[in-house]
């Protein structure tokens, strides 16, 4: 098991009272396993994935990466773990604007202490169809060429797994298509184990199985046919 | 973190300031200008120091003056022996002058001078060389006013006891002499070598001998602190400028102690251009440390990023302002000199400038990380909510710590600046509590504008407001610094002008110039009307009744009369004709020191008499003791009922015994009376007067003597005045870069407002009354503020009576609002519809 969630919990306050986001979810996934997370809007899909990459606190329950519970590592060691083992695309790309392609994409192999990783970022911003962008800031870019930016940078340090968040919210219905060819073909690839959070059915069915959250809780969990495919 | 590590944050920074530069530059522009600020001001402050103490030393002429009524004694000559510069010596004496070409004489006191005297100011002569006489014959200086009522002229004659002079020139200014010298006379210089020529010198001859020196190399207080004993017991008189200083009141001090608080309020208007700089550039990195943090990368790492930036900007404007207030300090002069009445030389205070460059970079290093404290607690999914979520305990801590660590720091650099721990400390404390104050009334107001919705006024003003309190704006920040800047500017206008007011009053003007002698009872009358006729102001005659001492404690005066001091009185006091006055009232220019003030006489056994402290101890007499005077055949048995401390500089005329009324009203007197002339044609008009219609009565030009302090009290207020000026002229290009920064924040939203299609005019009234609002409110705050400090500072610091005018308040209020709202116009006028488009697509990162 690469990932396993038991008894996550995620609560923020609100008003008097508690407003329980995330009430005692588990689930486990296998390496080089593809999950999809559904769930209507508001359903709590963002803090699950945000806390199952170290992003945020659980409120209670314990997240365990390769058998690391991420709740007893230090802060310094958490982040460490999301460096090199971690790799995350968010909905609103998240680039820093003053880089451009190319040193956003080295940006994790540079925190790593890796600084020979030039001709790894262009192969990947090639990988992604963005040779001739490499030196462009973000602002100079749609919004599909920079989140393909945001997915060479989330595999530049070949993490053990890689977490995306509605990766093809803020784009239209023919990038996002491309968009999600291509982390699945990279997913491939690189081995790497993909959850991936989307509204997408059709999407979804490209995943082994797929969790559907309802109002902070797991509703169902299945299978996907191309689990058989795979199999 | 490795070296690898050191280099790829600096990489990082120099990339972070990508597409921003100008912008990042524009932000150290303002902290070059509060450092310029802070620099000239540090320079000219101290150059105008140095200018106003060079001038006070004219006041007295030398650095240390020693005077007795005998040559020093040989003790008294051993001890300065030693002290290293030019000595000059005089002796002066009261004499009676003999004009024979007018055959006329007249008292005048007369200094017989040998040496380079004064040190300090120029004896200034007509015609200009006219002393240089004194070196092949016996020529004489003569008062221009006794030159003007006798109508003499150069190369007239003047006899002195039993010498004859040749009159060389008239004295037109002379530094270091004290009023009480002139009360007695006008003035007559002559050579020192001519002094037993006169024979004048006699044993009980009343003559004062002084020696002036030139500090070379030592500090004349420090030696009278060693000698002070030694020169009391071998009864000499000592004088340094500080004392001079000391008796024109407390406006020296003052003057220093405001160009110091000027240096201070500096350094704060520094700290308000490197803080508001950092600060808005800091507030927007939040994201880009989120990013960072998802991405693995640790806190202690990332955060160089914007802290290398920061400093890079604070570095670059603290050295660009270090340039700057140089340059100023440099080119200022050469531009205006010939309309200052200061010499201002040009001199780098390195230590200054040291000071200014470490603070710039603490203070850029804290107002980085204040913002950017919650980066260090909270998880990254927090920080891209940033100010929907309280800060965690330990971020909370963290501020606190920073909070306090650049609180200390500022309170050592104030304090090192001040040169004056106390002051420093005090500055430093007001100025704590100042922030404490506008940042509670500026959270109050916000809050408060939350809570209302102002329903009836136009969207665009309602959004204005509702701008003030979103999170995250830099709304406090604003209302923080130019609050801060105004009440900085206000308070030191208004305290400028209170000092003003003092130093004002210890210059010549409104006050009498001349003082007329000899007045007969039956000419008083006649006297005022040509006074009114004149239109000079007046101050009423002042009896005087001359008197000799018949007896002390029982004792005929003639017993008393020997050489030792501690038992026996010297025979010009002995026999002196004292002129006694005789008022109810004390003059505000002395103060009791024993005994008590009895104002009218009520025909008891004794008549209580007040006696000036030091004839009282060259009589050796005190309170209770018994007196009697001889009043022109009429022995007045008399008490000691008080002892008087006479300020002998004040330009008015003293008494040795003081009388109550009731006693002398009907004896034979005569008058002294001061008046005031607007003008030496004035002052030589009225001469002219006396002579024709009161031959007898002799008049005294004090005009002389107060050029010198008129002089220096010009230059002090003029120092004074600069500095307050420049400072206001700092302050508000320092505020004005400060709201310019602050607009960029601003741009952002509005073109997504634009891009929803509101109107141009429409923007324009958002901001500009959103940024109309803040500075009407900050200027209304620093008012009060600055009147309530103002009043503190000048009532209990300086001493002096507040002055303010309400009209100042007004302009303060105006010019606030005024600068705001032009850059509120500026923040609408600078983009186009591209500029729209760029902007959204940046937002969207
Ligand atoms: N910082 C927060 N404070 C309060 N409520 C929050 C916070 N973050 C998220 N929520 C709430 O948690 C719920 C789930 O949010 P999210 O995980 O973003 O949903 P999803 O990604 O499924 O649309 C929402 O109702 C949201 O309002
Ligand atoms: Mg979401």
């Amino acid at each position: 098991m690469i990932l396993a969630v038991e008894n996550l919990t995620r609560t923020y306050p609100s008003g008097a009272g508690l407003l329980t986001v995330l009430d005692q979810v588990s689930f486990q996934v296998a390496l080089g396993e593809t999950l999809a997370v559904m769930g209507p809007s508001g359903s709590g899909k963002t803090t699950l994935i945000s806390l199952c990459a170290g992003l945020d606190q659980p409120s209670g329950g314990r997240i365990l990466l390769e058998d690391q519970d991420l709740g007893q590592l230090s802060e310094r060691a958490r982040s460490e773990l999301r460096n090199r083992k971690i790799g995350f695309v968010f909905q609103s790309f998240h680039l820093i604007p003053t880089l451009t392609a190319l040193e956003n994409v080295l940006v994790p192999a540079e925190l790593a202490g890796r600084f020979d990783q030039e001709d790894q970022a262009r192969a990947f911003l090639t990988r992604v169809g963005l040779a001739e962008r490499m030196n462009h800031f973000p602002s100079q870019m749609s919004g599909g060429e920079q989140q393909r930016v945001a997915i060479a940078r989330a595999f530049i340090n070949q993490p053990k797994i890689v977490f995306a968040d509605e990766p093809t919210g803020n784009l239209d219905d023919r990038t996002s298509e491309t968009i999600e060819d291509l982390l699945f073909e990279m997913n491939r690839e690189m081995g790497t184990t993909l959850v991936i959070v989307t509204h997408d059915a059709h999407l979804a069915q490209k995943t082994h199985r797929i969790l559907s959250l309802r109002m902070g809780r797991v509703d169902s969990e299945s299978s996907t046919s191309a689990l058989e495919h795979s199999a | 973190m490795s070296p690898s590590e050191w280099y790829w944050s600096l990489r990082m920074a120099w990339r972070d300031t990508r597409g921003s530069r100008f912008k990042l530059f524009f932000f150290s522009l303002t902290v070059t200008l509060g450092i310029a600020a802070l620099v000239a001001t540090s320079g000219f402050g101290s150059n105008l120091q140095r200018a106003v103490a060079t001038q006070a030393k004219s006041l007295l002429g030398a650095d240390l003056v020693l005077s007795a009524n005998n040559q020093l004694p040989e003790d008294i000559q051993a001890l300065t022996q030693g002290l290293a510069g030019p000595r000059s010596r005089w002796a002066s004496f009261a004499s009676m002058a003999y004009f024979p070409a007018q055959d006329q004489a007249r008292l005048a006191r007369v200094r017989a001078l040998e040496g380079e005297f004064p040190y300090y100011g120029t004896l200034e002569t007509d015609p200009p060389q006219a002393r240089l006489r004194f070196d092949h014959e016996a020529a004489a200086l003569v008062d221009d006013g006794l030159m003007t009522q006798f109508d003499l002229k150069v190369d007239d004659r003047v006899k002195i006891g039993e010498q004859e002079f040749v009159i060389a020139g008239r004295l037109l200014k002379i530094p270091g002499e004290s009023a009480m010298a002139s009360a007695v006379g006008p003035r007559i210089y002559i050579p020192f070598r001519y002094l037993d020529q006169t024979r004048l010198v006699q044993f009980g001859s009343r003559i004062r001998y002084a020696t002036a020196f030139l500090a070379d190399g030592w500090d004349p207080d420090q030696w009278l602190e060693t000698h002070e004993k030694a020169l009391r017991a071998a009864r000499v008189s000592f004088d340094t400028v500080k004392i001079r200083k000391e008796n024109l009141g407390n406006a020296f001090e003052n003057l220093e102690t405001f160009l110091s608080l000027v240096g201070l309020a500096a350094l704060v208007l520094g700290g308000i251009g490197i803080a508001s700089s950092v600060h808005l550039y800091a507030n927007r990195k939040i994201e880009t440390l989120a990013v960072l943090r998802c991405l693995g990368g640790r806190t202690g790492l990332t955060m160089w990023i914007p802290i290398w930036v920061s400093l890079g900007m604070a570095l670059i404007g603290v050295l660009g302002g270090v340039l700057l207030g140089l340059t100023i300090q440099w080119v200022f002069p050469l531009l205006f000199q010939a309309w200052l009445p200061v010499d201002l030389d040009y001199q780098i205070d390195a230590g200054a400038a040291g000071l200014v460059l470490v603070l710039g970079v603490v203070l850029a290093g804290a107002f980085t990380l204040l913002p950017l404290s919650s980066v260090w607690f909270t998880t990254p999914v927090a920080l891209f909510r940033k100010g929907t979520e309280p800060d965690v305990r330990a971020t909370r801590r963290l501020r606190r710590l920073l909070g306090f660590l650049l609180i200390f720091c500022l309170m050592g650099f104030i304090v090192i600046q001040a040169q004056r721990p106390l002051l420093g400390l005090l500055f430093g404390g007001g100025i704590l509590l100042l922030l404490a104050l506008l940042f509670g009334l500026s959270w109050l107001l916000l809050k408060l504008l939350k809570r209302f919705r102002f329903r009836r006024l136009p969207p665009m003003i309602r959004m204005a407001l509702a701008n003030l309190h979103r999170p995250h704006n830099q709304s406090a920040l604003v209302m923080l610094a130019l609050g801060l800047g105004g009440f900085l500017i206000l308070n030191h206008t208004m305290v400028h002008q209170s000092l003003i007011a003092q130093f004002t009053r210890t210059g010549s003007n409104d006050r009498p110039n001349m003082i007329l002698f000899d007045i007969q009872s039956d000419q008083v009358d006649a006297l005022q009307s040509l006074l009114t006729r004149q239109t000079l102001p007046k101050e009423s005659p002042i009896p005087m009744v001359t008197m000799r001492i018949q007896s002390l404690k029982g004792k005929p005066i003639r017993e008393w009369i020997g050489e030792d001091e501690s038992t026996q009185v010297p025979e010009w006091a002995a026999l002196w004709e004292y002129r006694s006055t005789y008022r109810a009232e004390q003059s505000d220019t002395e103060e009791i020191i024993a005994g008590e003030w009895v104002s009218h006489f009520s025909g008891q056994e004794a008549v209580p008499l007040s006696l000036e402290e030091s004839i009282a101890e060259t009589l050796h007499l005190t309170v209770g003791d018994e007196v009697v005077l001889d009043v022109q055949g009429v022995p007045f048995t008399c008490r000691i009922q008080s002892l008087r401390k006479v300020d002998w500089q004040s330009m008015k005329p003293n008494f040795y015994m003081v009388f109550p009324a009731g006693v002398l009203e009907e004896a034979p007197q005569m008058f002294v009376q001061a008046v005031q002339t607007p003008s030496s044609q004035a002052a030589a008009e009225l001469q002219k007067s006396l002579f024709i219609q009161f031959p007898n009565i002799s008049s005294v030009d004090l005009r002389l003597l107060l050029k010198t302090i008129d002089d220096i009290v010009r230059q002090a207020t003029f120092a004074i005045r600069f500095m307050a000026l420049f400072f206001v002229g700092t302050a508000l290009f320092v505020l004005g870069s400060c709201l310019v920064n602050s607009r960029q924040q601003r741009l952002d939203e509005l073109a997504i407002l634009r891009a929803l299609g509101a109107h141009r005019s429409q923007v324009r009234i958002l901001t500009m009354s959103e940024y109309g609002f803040l500075g009407f409110l900050s200027a209304l705050f620093a008012s009060g503020l600055a009147l309530l400090s103002s009043y503190l500072i000048t009532h209990y610091g300086f001493r002096v009576d507040w002055v303010w005018n309400p009209s100042l308040i007004l302009w303060a209020v105006l010019g606030s609002v005024l600068l705001t709202t032009a850059t509120g116009l500026m923040t609408e006028l600078g983009w186009n519809p591209n500029a729209i488009l760029e902007r959204l697509r940046a937002e969207v990162r």
